[in-house]
This record gives structure tokens, sequence and C-alpha cells, in this order.
């Protein structure tokens, strides 16, 4: 079936704008560049009331950490942010500089959850401006059955990564895994513990293969050279605080860039609470306002759970949709010989990342970060001892630590979101059935691995993140060759809504392992070229 | 029900807290007063030395707080009874109630001017159906009025005067007063009547003074026996001007102070009145010292030194914030031991439901102690790398301790649930 099925039905008034992205986020930044290059009137919308007063540190952070007597304001806030988060499932969370990041998502976007953990944003860039910039391309085998034609998807994978910088280039175990050397800068210093762990499996490279696992440098969103106006990293140390040099990729930085297209234009506080289809235009509004805002097209990039629920209410469609997240887990290594080691400025995102083979249908995706960087409070109040000892103990111990995280395919998850009578969302975590052994196998074959390697994957740090706690979200509405509704085609248009095309996670068919952000921001660029192309022609 | 109020003297010690308590109860406050008001209120400028303000429409009583303190020589005594009488007239146009807030040294042949001026206008106000309301020594709050005057001489001396002989007084916390006068405007019945406001039991007047020392300034201070003869000898001496501008003035209309029957008004409003211990501190209820001492036992069980002081303020400000108020710890034991609260940090004690709130503190402690500089110190330690052995070692000895602390928390558990529950009750009373 042709991109755009519906019958075009010419607006009697001409709307005020060609495309109208609802959301400033990876996705929605990634869609526009394609629109606004071509000329179209685009206009971007985002829920952003404040920014916050929280300023980041001004210096590295073990200076700022031994000299700044106002440390606390940006640690816990003035209004004691991180305190009233104690139970977040990520310290990123409970960062004051953060907070309006997180701030207000699910109530305002009436989103309500079961065993489930559900996060997204509201601000301008949306969950770029706290994210763990990690990047990979997916495969063409990840593309099989669907209508997309992979050379698209891998021009798309060029555009974005060369816009937003890429760090982690070398050739190692990993670079056909991420597929992304050809765009990158090179690869930023290890720390000392991370460079023996490489050094480590250097040496005993070949018992690895057998044992499913691949190691090599992160592939991060983070400069190890300047780009434009963003310098590069220089190891300060603040990645969760607040980068001083915007070295980390944030979707808040693209528009600037933006705004220089004259047919662009963004706003925001404005909170889309319903899309309502009117003399063939489109039409967003938002409660508080009377401001309607028109466009014969929709790009819904509101994260995926804020997109599904504008989706699904427009098409009043309350049977429940799948919705694909990454079962995830964290643990702690321990480099005995690294003991007694000092603390250096070191950078705080993922250093060295794994790929493991689990079974014949699932591989797991891990990285380790320095744990320099990090609150302590994170990690005192898992050691069952009492606090004044375990502070101590991990002032002698955490710095010859390293932390992991490690995230498992989408189809291991078992989520559901439902749209409700009263039109609020209601997203229930499951896992599947198989997961806690997948879990065991995996944390059992870390463990002999990271043994080999001259680490102690510590006993007891192995967690399990509750389902949803990965904020990988996806495939609400995934796309498809023949679109039911309930899905979207290879444009993301949705089955049933002519003219409102989904572009952020929800759109994207699976959820493997790898992060998935440079994915949906691909398939963004991607269906936003397709439709110039589209919208060109119906014009001649 | 709420009221329109309009509030002569809105602005001095007790009508700022007046204004407040009325704004926060619903009710709408008019502020006639020189300088403008904060913002929430409506201001009606009004000098007492002028004529009386037009009552604005719709207004249900006003509330005379307005007096002449300022050089204590009470040259226009006239002129403040003219004033209240135009505001009496002022309020009988717009059907207003009239409340004028007296004092307990208002008298006919009071030996001050100050008392004799307010026994005047108290007559006024009763012949005009208005109600009188008489204080005793207001205290607390921001260290204004007398109150004032009292705490800065306390905070800058390091005696206080024992006066013999001694003269009594009977204190009422500033906000208790704010909460009667607006308790009487809820009452139709009182008219053409006084109200005596105060401790139903006067107190010596250097108890009151060093109970500001203890509760307020917070320090020892040294009773010195003053007799009053030498006061008198000493205002003779310095003349009157300048011994009112000492305070001197002031303080002689409290000797000769007979005791005002208080417990008959204060059962009539149905106002209890809050210990004086407690009405000393500045959070109006001592709580706050109590979540200090806390915060104290808190962060240096962690820090293993005695905290920062920002520190110790930053923990009661957190929780404050989130609306705790009542200490959960309060044992002097611990004050002086803190590592004594290792018999508290365990599990088991923190995962029953009567730990949980700990365990919350506990969580906000450790976020404090960390997030500073004297924290770094602690949980980063020294910056230079040390030999594996030595760190062996260090780690070696932490779990030795570790353990032992877990053993004596097994053994001490049943005294440990004293030191919370000692804390519990303490709470309820």
């Amino acid at each position: 079936m042709p991109a755009g099925c519906c019958l075009e039905v010419k607006p009697t008034v001409k709307p005020e704008f060609d495309v109208i992205i609802v959301g400033s986020g990876p996705a929605g930044t990634s869609a526009a560049y394609p629109l606004v290059k071509a000329g179209l009137k685009v206009l971007m919308v985002d829920a952003q009331a404040n920014t916050g007063s929280a300023t980041p540190p001004t210096r590295p952070f073990l200076s700022a950490r031994a000299n700044d007597e106002h440390q606390w304001k940006w640690m816990i806030g003035e209004n004691f942010h991180a305190l009233n988060q104690l139970d977040a499932v990520s310290p990123k969370l409970k960062t004051p500089t953060h907070a309006h990041v997180f701030e207000g998502f699910s109530a305002r976007n009436r989103i309500e959850t079961d065993n489930f953990i559900g996060i997204g944003s509201l601000a301008t860039g949306g969950l770029s401006n706290a994210w763990g910039c990690g990047v990979a391309t997916l495969g063409a085998s990840d593309f099989a059955g669907l209508p997309i034609d992979y050379s698209e998807m891998l021009a798309s994978y060029e555009t974005v990564a060369r816009r937003i910088g890429i760090s982690g280039g070398i050739d190692d175990d990993l670079s056909s895994y991420f597929g992304l050397d050809e765009w990158s800068q090179p690869p930023l210093p290890l720390d000392t513990l991370h460079q023996r762990l490489l050094d480590q499996y250097t040496r005993r490279r070949p018992g690895f293969p057998d044992l499913g696992f691949r190691l090599g440098r992160s592939r991060v969103a983070v400069l190890s050279q300047p780009l434009d106006e963003r310098k590069a990293c220089d190891l300060s140390g603040n990645c969760l605080w607040g980068c001083q040099n915007q070295a980390l990729y944030s979707a808040s930085q693209e528009l600037q860039k933006l705004k220089q297209y004259p047919g662009f234009q963004h706003v925001q506080d404005f909170l889309v609470d319903d899309l309502q289809q009117q003399d063939g235009a489109w039409a967003i509004t938002d409660h508080r306002c009377a401001r309607r805002l028109r466009a014969t097209r929709l790009l819904l990039a509101a994260g995926t759970l804020a997109s599904t629920r504008l989706a699904l209410n427009c098409l009043n469609h309350r049977a429940p949709v799948p919705l694909l997240s990454s079962p995830t887990a964290a643990f702690l290594l321990w480099l005995p010989k690294m003991l007694g080691t000092p603390r250096v400025p070191t950078f705080g995102l993922g250093q060295l990342s794994f790929a493991l083979a689990l079974s014949s249908n699932a591989t797991a995706f891990g990285s380790t970060f320095s744990t320099t960087g990090l609150p302590m409070t994170e990690f005192v109040s898992r050691i069952p001892m009492g606090k004044r000892y375990s502070i101590e103990l991990l002032k002698n111990l955490l710095s010859a630590c390293l932390v992991g995280n490690i995230f498992l395919p989408g189809h291991l998850s078992n989520n559901t979101a439902v749209l409700r009578p009263d039109g609020s969302l209601r997203i229930s975590g499951h896992v599947h059935p198989e997961l806690p052994e997948l879990m065991k196998t995996a944390e059992a074959k870390l463990r002999r691995i990271y043994w080999k390697m001259g680490a102690l994957l510590m006993p007891m740090s192995f967690t399990v993140g509750r389902p949803g706690a990965d904020i990988h979200y996806a495939a609400t509405l995934p796309m498809h060759s023949t679109p039911r509704i309930g899905q979207t085609d290879r444009l993301g248009e949705v089955a049933g809504l002519c003219g409102v095309h989904i572009v952020d996670g929800a759109c994207l068919p699976s959820l493997t392992e790898k992060s998935h952000t440079l994915t949906l921001m691909a398939n963004a660029d991607r269906i936003a070229r397709s439709l110039v192309t589209m919208i060109g022609n119906h014009k001649a | 029900m709420t009221m329109k109020l309009l509030i002569t003297g809105a602005t001095g010690y007790i009508g700022q807290r007046l204004s407040a308590l009325a704004a926060a109860s619903g009710h709408e406050v008019i502020c006639a007063t020189r300088q403008p008001c904060p913002a929430p209120y409506t201001w009606l400028p009004y000098d007492l030395r002028g004529p009386a303000p037009e009552c604005p429409a719709g207004t249900q009583a006003l509330i005379h707080l307005a007096a002449d303190t300022s050089t204590g020589v009470h040259s226009d005594a006239d002129g403040e009874v003219q004033a209240a009488q135009a505001l009496i007239r002022c309020a009988k146009q717009g059907s207003a109630r009239f409340v004028f807030i007296s004092s307990q040294t208002a008298e006919a042949t009071a030996p001050g001017v100050y008392g004799r001026t307010k026994w005047r206008i108290e007559q006024e106000v009763l012949a005009a159906g208005g109600i009188v309301i008489r204080p005793g020594q207001v205290y607390g709050g921001p260290e204004r009025g007398l109150f004032g005057v009292l705490s800065g001489l306390v905070r800058r001396s390091p005696f206080v005067p024992i006066l013999m002989p001694a003269p009594c007084v009977q204190p009422i916390h500033v906000d208790d007063l704010a909460a009667s006068i607006l308790a009487v405007l809820a009452r139709d019945d009182i008219r053409a009547e006084i109200l005596n406001l105060g401790a139903v039991q006067p107190i010596a007047f250097d108890r009151f003074l060093m109970s500001i020392a203890t509760h307020r300034v917070r320090a020892a201070r040294l009773p010195v026996p003053l007799p009053v003869a030498l006061l008198r000898l000493l205002r003779l001496s310095l003349g009157q001007s300048l011994g009112a501008k000492l305070g001197l003035e002031r303080i002689f209309s409290l000797i000769h102070l007979p005791p005002m029957d208080s417990e008959r008004s204060l059962r009539k409003l149905g106002i209890q009145l809050r210990p004086l211990a407690q009405g000393m501190h500045r959070s109006g209820h001592g709580q706050r010292r109590k979540l200090l001492q806390e915060a104290a036992i808190l962060l240096n069980y962690l820090l293993k030194r005695p905290p920062q002081r920002s520190l110790v303020s930053r923990y009661a400000r957190a929780l404050e914030r989130a609306g705790k108020t009542h200490p959960i710890l309060h044992s002097r034991l611990m004050m002086r031991w803190p590592i004594l609260l290792t018999l508290l940090d365990d599990a088991g004690v923190l995962l029953q439901p009567e730990g949980r709130e700990l365990s919350w503190r506990l969580h906000v402690a450790l976020g404090i102690a960390e997030a500073s500089t004297q924290g770094a110190q602690v949980f980063l330690g020294a910056q230079q790398p040390r030999s594996l052995v030595a760190t062996l070692v260090a780690l070696g000895l932490t779990s030795v301790k570790a353990l032992a602390g877990k053993t004596a928390a097994l053994l001490g558990r049943p005294f440990a649930r004293r030191l919370l529950l000692g804390s519990e009750a303490h709470r309820e009373t």
C-alpha cells in the first residue's frame, strides 16, 4: 500500500503550518531538520513551563566536592529535591539540576502505572536532557519483514550520528555491533580501572568468544572533539550533575540551530491534550488556553508514553496494546588489585560496553561506569551494615569498584498499555516468564567472565530493575507493512488517523537490548525525509 | 465565617502577628498604618496624630493597637485619647465592633502616664460598647516591643538583674494573644467588657528574664540582685527623658503591677496559653531545638565527628519541609554518645514498622552529610594513593567494627527499643 494511504481532503482553509511536531526531544528535533531544510512551515510545541533554578557545579566534580560550600544546592537542591525522591530508580531522577526534566510528566499527560516505572519529560529537549548517551545502530536483520529500506535507514543513521556527535570510534570487538565507527570521533580516555579491565580482556581474548562475550569501548553521544559551539569532554566528572561544556548531547541544543530556518517556530508551555481533525487539517489543543494550532500533518514525538495516549485517545481505541521495555539490572564490580587507587577526574558515563549472548534469541548489552561522580548515598544503604561503617567501608573500597548495567531485549518484557474510559493511559508492567531465569544466567555468566578479567561481581549487588526502570519504551503502535488499527505504516502514520504520524519510540517495531535512542532519531529523520518527498510530489 | 477587619498599628509587634493570623484564617485585613503594609493586605494610610480614617464599607471590626511608644514621654496623652475617640466614632458609623488592646498597667491611679492614658481610653471604649483586652507581658515571635527590649538586654548583658522586691508578670505569647483577639471577634455575646489575658499564675520578673536567657538567647546569665531603690536613684540622676530612652520607664511600669485575674477571661474564650519555655523558642513551640538535637545525633553518628552547624540546621529544614516537626530521637545518652545509634541502625529495627521513620530520617541525614565539604572528606577520603595492604587492613578493621556493632545491636535490642520508644513517649507529651 502506498504511503499516505488515506484520501487527502483538500483543506478548505489552509492551516498556518505544514507540519506540527509535538515534542522537542531527540525524535522531534530529528524529524524537524529534513522538513525545515525543505522549506516547509514547521511548528514545534513542547510543554516546558520552567527550566528549574538549580545551577550545575561550575568546577570539576572532585574539586567542587572538596571546596564548594554550596555543593548541597546542586547535590540535594535548595528545596531538598533529592531527599523527596529516595525511592527513585536512578540517581538521575534525584538530581536537582534535572528536576524540571522529569517533573509533572505522568500527571499532566494522564499516565498511570501499575508495577511499571513510567518516566517522561515535558522539558524542551525531552529525556535527552538527562540520558546515558548510549548509541548504537540496528542491523539489517532487525528490520526484516518491514517495508523499510535499510539503506534509507543507514543514511539516516549517518545524518543523525554526524549531527549529534559520537565518540568511541575505534577498531575493537564491538565495532560491528555498534556499527558507528565510520562517523565517530575517537574514544575518551579510560580511567585506570577500565584500562585494567580492557588489558585483561585483551590478554585473555581467545577465551571469550566461547562464552559469547565481547568487550569494547562504549559508543556515546559525548564529544571527544569540539563540534560547533559544543566543547569536548574535559573529564570533569559532572556528567550526572550537568556538563559545563555541553559535551553530552541534548536535543535542547538543537533549538537554536532550528530557529535559524525561516519556516521554523517553537512554542513552549503548550501541553497537547487532544488532536482534532477539522476541514481536512489537524488541530492540537491545550485545555488551559483557547489557542488552537493547525497543520496539514501532525508528527507525534511526545515520548512513547505520551504519544501513545494521544494516538489511542484520538482513535478511541480501548483494546490493550503491548508496550516493550528492556528488562534491566545493575551490579557492582570490584577490582581487588586496584585497592588504594586514588580517585581521579574521569568521564562519568559508560566507558566500556559488552555484548553477551544469553540464549539462542537473547543477547544482553551493558556498560560499566566509574563510581566517581555518583553520590555515595546510593551505595551506602545497600550494604548490610550500619551506615556509619558502610561509609567507612565504601570510602576505602569504592575507588576500586565500577558499576555496571545490563539490558535485555524488549521481547522479554510483557507490559500493556490501555486507554481508560476517562482518557488516561494505564500501564501494567509484567515480564516474560523466561526472564527471571535469564537474569540468573546473566549474573552467573558475568561473574565468571569478569572474574577472568580480575574483577569480582559483588555478591548481592546484582539488582534486577522493576519493569520500565530502563526508560527504553517502544512499540506500542508498531510500524507494519499492512497496518491494522493500533499500528502504523512505514511512515509512522497511524492507521485510522490520516495525516498523524508517530515518529518516536512508539512506532518502532521492535526493541533490542541496544540503546534505542539513535534508532528512533534515525527513524524520525527517515520518516521526515520521505514526507518531504511525498509532500513535494503532492504539491507538484 | 470570614470578616473584614480594620487594624490600627498592624505593622507593630502584636499587629503584625495578628494580621498574619487573621489573613491565614481567611479574614480580609485592612492595615491602618503610617507606612504601607506588606502585599497581601489592603493599606489605609493612618496616623495616630492625624484624623481618623474613613471606615471602609463592610468593615465588621476595628481593632485598635496603635499607640505612641516612640519616646516614652507621653506629652500627648490627650491626643491619644482623642485619636481613640475618633476611631470609636469611625467604627460606630460603619457599625463595626471596636476592640481596644490596652495594657495590664491600665489604672486610673497608675504611676505612669502610659497606664493612665490606657485607662482613659478604656473608659471611652466601654462606654461605646466596645471590648477592652488587657494583655499581660507579651513575649515570643520576633523580638519587638518590650519583649524586644528585654531580649536585647539579656543578649548583651552577662547579668540578669533580680529586682528586689520582685515584681511579677503574667506572660502571654504574642500568637496566643492574636488568637484570643480573633476568638473575641467570633463571639457576638461579648461587649462592653474587659478581658484580662495572661498566665493565670504570675511569675517573678527575673524568672521571665532567665527564661529568655535559657530558651531564647541560649546562654548562661548570672543573676545579680538589684534593689529597686537603686534604679530609682538611677532615674533621678539620668533624668526622665534619658531614662525613658534606656527603657527604664517601661521597667518601672512593671513594678507595682497588681496581679490580674485572667482565668475567667481565658475560660470564656476557650484559650489555653502555651508554656513559657515552649513559647520562648523562635519557632514558638521549641520543637525545632529538638529537631536540631536529633540532627546533631544523626549527623555525628554518620560523620564520626561533630557536624558543621549548617548541616544541622539543613536537616531541620529538610524535615520541616516534609511536614515533620516532631523529633523521634531524644535521648541524652545518644546526644553524649551518638555511636549508640549503632544499636538502632540495624535491619532488625529499621525494617520494623516503628523503625521506618528512623530509616527515612537516616537517609535524609545521609544525603545532607554527604553533600558538604565535611562529608566529602568522610565519604571520599583523602585523594592520595594508598598501598593495597594498608587499604586491606582498613577494610578489615571496618568489618570487625561493623560486626561488633551488629552484635551489640542484637544484644542491646531491648535497650535500643527503649531509645526509640522513649522518644515516642516523649512525642506524646
